[in-house]
């Protein structure tokens, strides 16, 4: 399989993580062996640590119409677009790991039902919110974020444990392409929903379940405004084993673009390669993780030498998604 | 490089296959039937798009959707020769929301809270997991042995126009040969009655419940089923003899940035969108010849429409046909962009434009070139398909005729 990259540049960064929203605080943190995890406060679950985002993100208009997650995957995005054109020349690109139902949003309608759906709608159907279609809505964020950023271009909302790096993908082709010249990528997913706990504590080493969001604004390698770039990155969105065909190409076209110094996941690399295990300071956190290796490894490469780094990730049967960050020299 | 299409696949109210579907716009039949497929008798939504019990795919999945997809992408790999040699197609897919099942949940809330972690062998992986996002994409993978990247496109009402413009764009950077489409399914108690709450379905349990560009339109009838294509670069296709149907020459894709629950009033970020297409296609806005619109049949959407086509087509809009198939088989969500573009394919392969069921009087302020219920007969070398997602994701897509 023929893996095809487009390199772009990342010009602003913000994310919502277990060790908190300060990048630089975080990569710190990570660097001196700290993990975001506590003991899961529910003892019910055989899944005992969980690393959650601390707090609340901020009240907003929106708040009848997103979840928690989807209001940290805002607050993120709409700091990190200050200052941009809102035009058609803005895309916007989105991720959701799952579409997990708001049980929580509906208990009231389905206490009282019957296992046959006899009389649903009366008995409780019809109490379900009028917006609770709205908050459900897997492209909900997208559609209000595009409202308040004035992003008018080009754009897409992705789905599944590789969505993360879907996004970025599709936004640097839409570059490339010339379609947009701005491109902001949102990205967020948890693990700390209560059917995911019950399935991860089914499983031997099912790590630390953890939750994030996180945004990017990304710019053409040619555009003026990635002369001040963060960092330059490239993602691969994939299928199959871990350890197969797939990401074996994708890790052939990276590394043929220049020797990796760094790698986040698991695969077999020379193995004079440095290697670092970002989940065990952010825990899984799905969809979200291209996003968050591209931050966390630019920050730990801007403290060293070293330049090139790849983040690995595999997910849900199939799913593959890797990335390769440059930083400046 | 050039995208065409060589395999079609469709599963719609209408019934299994392309073919019933073909037959059911030939013939300006409509499909919008009360529901069978659960006790629907005292929602306020009680008529749908509904795959027909009698021929709907099953599978392990009680997520219809998931049978759709498998059915759709079998009959599209089949028409286009497809076989080992393009396994490492990649797969983009559009898929509306997983669904929960009632059955799921009597049993484990029984005091009035759901006690996660009581039986967790014995039911909750099932359910959370029984239709997580991407088991339809997992599926046709499997089925068909596929080995490329998977992509899954959840860009509500707007998803399946842009898996398919992603697919296009798939070929033309270099990939051979792209799985694509959309699968969606609402017609189950959560989805009818959660959309019902919303307001957005008309309330009326007609089958005229769907009246698109009708003065008297009350809102959407809520569909279900399946379209997947073989998008494949020209050159590919005649290599290995495959039939091109058409070619996907132009899209485009923006933003409202609007309203998460209504679409911009003036029609100018979807008009932004053809412009797009058209742009990408190379072409004057005089060259199109039928447009597939959005057209929901909601009090909205119709009229800001016509607004973004009068926009773009200016004085070529008079003669313009224009027909929206969703007062026929549903409004498919997800699936709805890329069952719309499976009309303009039989537009430009039987030189056959589809109606617009249930189309009696038209709305003055929809002062485009309505076509009615039954097809009208014409020859055209370009076709638009729009999809105007919830939300305000706008995407069409262009098609042209192969000689």
């Amino acid at each position: 399989m023929t893996v095809r990259i487009a390199p772009v540049a990342v010009i602003a960064w913000r994310w919502r993580t277990a060790l908190g929203a300060d990048i630089e605080a975080a990569i710190t943190r990570m660097l001196d062996g700290e993990s975001g995890a506590i003991a899961n406060p529910e003892p019910a679950y055989r899944v005992r640590a969980i690393a959650p985002i601390a707090g609340a993100p901020p009240r907003t208009r929106h708040d009848r119409f997103v979840r928690r997650l989807g209001a940290f995957a805002i607050d993120a995005a709409t700091q990190v677009a200050t200052g941009l054109a809102p035009d058609l020349r803005l895309g916007l690109y989105s991720a959701v790991g799952g579409l997990r139902a708001h049980w929580d949003d509906m208990l009231a309608a389905f206490v009282r039902q019957r296992d046959d759906g006899v009389d649903a709608w009366a008995l409780g159907l019809r109490e379900i919110h009028p917006f609770w279609m709205l908050r459900h809505l897997s492209n909900n964020v997208h559609a209000l974020l595009a409202a308040d950023l004035g992003a008018r271009g080009d754009g897409a909302t992705y789905g599944g444990a590789s969505a993360g790096a879907q996004a970025i993908a599709a936004a640097a082709w839409a570059l490339h392409a010339g379609a947009i010249d701005t491109a902001i990528v949102v990205a967020h997913d948890s693990l700390l929903e209560p059917e995911t706990l019950v399935e991860l504590g089914e499983r031997e080493a099912a790590g630390v379940p953890g939750e994030a969001a996180a945004a990017l604004v990304l710019v053409r390698p040619d555009d003026p405004r990635a002369q001040d770039r963060l960092a330059s990155v490239a993602a691969f969105a994939g299928a199959g084993e871990p350890t197969g065909d797939a990401m074996r190409d994708a890790i052939d076209a990276f590394t043929a673009m220049g020797p990796i110094d760094l790698v986040d996941g698991d695969h077999p690399l020379p193995a004079a390669t440095a290697r670092i295990a970002i989940t065990a300071s952010f825990g899984q956190i799905g969809a979200v993780t291209p996003l968050v290796q591209t931050i966390a490894l630019a920050g730990i490469l801007k403290r060293t030498r070293a330049r090139v780094a790849l983040g690995l990730a595999a997910g849900e049967p199939d799913i593959l998604t890797a990335i390769r960050i440059e930083v400046p020299a | 490089m050039t995208a065409v299409i060589t395999g079609v696949g469709v599963v719609s109210a209408f019934g299994v296959g392309r073919e019933r579907f073909f037959v059911g716009l030939r013939g300006g039949d409509h499909s919008i039937r009360p529901i069978e497929w659960f006790d629907a008798s005292k929602f306020p939504v009680r008529v749908a798009g509904e795959v027909p019990l009698a021929v709907a795919p099953v599978t392990a999945s009680r997520d219809r959707k998931v049978g759709f997809a498998l059915a759709a992408a079998s009959e599209a790999w089949r028409q286009a020769g497809c076989g080992d040699a393009e396994r490492d197609a990649p797969l983009v897919i559009a898929l509306g929301l997983e669904q929960a099942f009632l059955d799921d949940f009597a049993p484990i809330a029984p005091r009035g809270v759901i006690d996660w972690a009581a039986e967790p062998a014995a039911t909750l992986p099932a359910m959370r997991f029984r239709s997580p996002v991407d088991t339809a994409a997992r599926a046709v993978r499997r089925a068909l042995g596929l080995r490329g990247p998977t992509t899954i496109n959840v860009s509500a009402c707007a998803a399946g126009a842009l898996a398919i413009a992603e697919a296009a764009s798939l070929v033309a950077r270099g990939a051979r040969v792209v799985l694509c489409g959309g699968a969606d399914s609402m017609v189950n108690p959560l989805g009818i009655g959660g959309m019902a709450r919303l307001g957005a379905p008309s309330p009326r349990a007609e089958a005229d419940a769907c009246r698109p560009f009708d003065r008297d339109r009350d809102g959407l009838a809520i569909g279900e089923g399946a379209a997947m294509f073989i998008v494949e670069d020209l050159a590919s296709a005649r290599a290995r003899g495959a039939r091109p149907l058409a070619a996907i020459t132009g899209w485009g894709a923006t933003q409202d940035a609007y309203r998460a629950t209504a679409p911009r009033p003036d029609g100018s970020a979807a008009a932004a969108a053809i412009a797009r297409a058209l742009a990408r296609a190379g072409l004057a806005p005089e060259a199109i010849g039928y447009v597939n619109a959005h057209g929901t049949g909601t009090p909205l959407n119709d009229p800001a429409e016509c607004l973004a086509l009068a926009t773009v087509f200016g004085a070529h809009v008079a003669k313009l046909p224009v027909s929206s198939i969703k007062g026929a088989i549903g409004h498919l969500m997800a699936a709805a962009g890329a069952i719309e573009l499976a009309a303009c394919v039989l537009a430009l392969t039987e030189s056959l434009l589809p109606g617009t069921a249930h189309l009696r009087h038209r709305d003055p302020a929809c002062d485009v070139d309505v076509i009615g219920p039954s097809p009208r007969r014409a020859y055209v070398e370009h076709t638009l398909s729009n999809s105007f997602g919830f939300g305000g994701q706008n995407a069409s897509v262009i098609l042209r005729r192969m000689p």
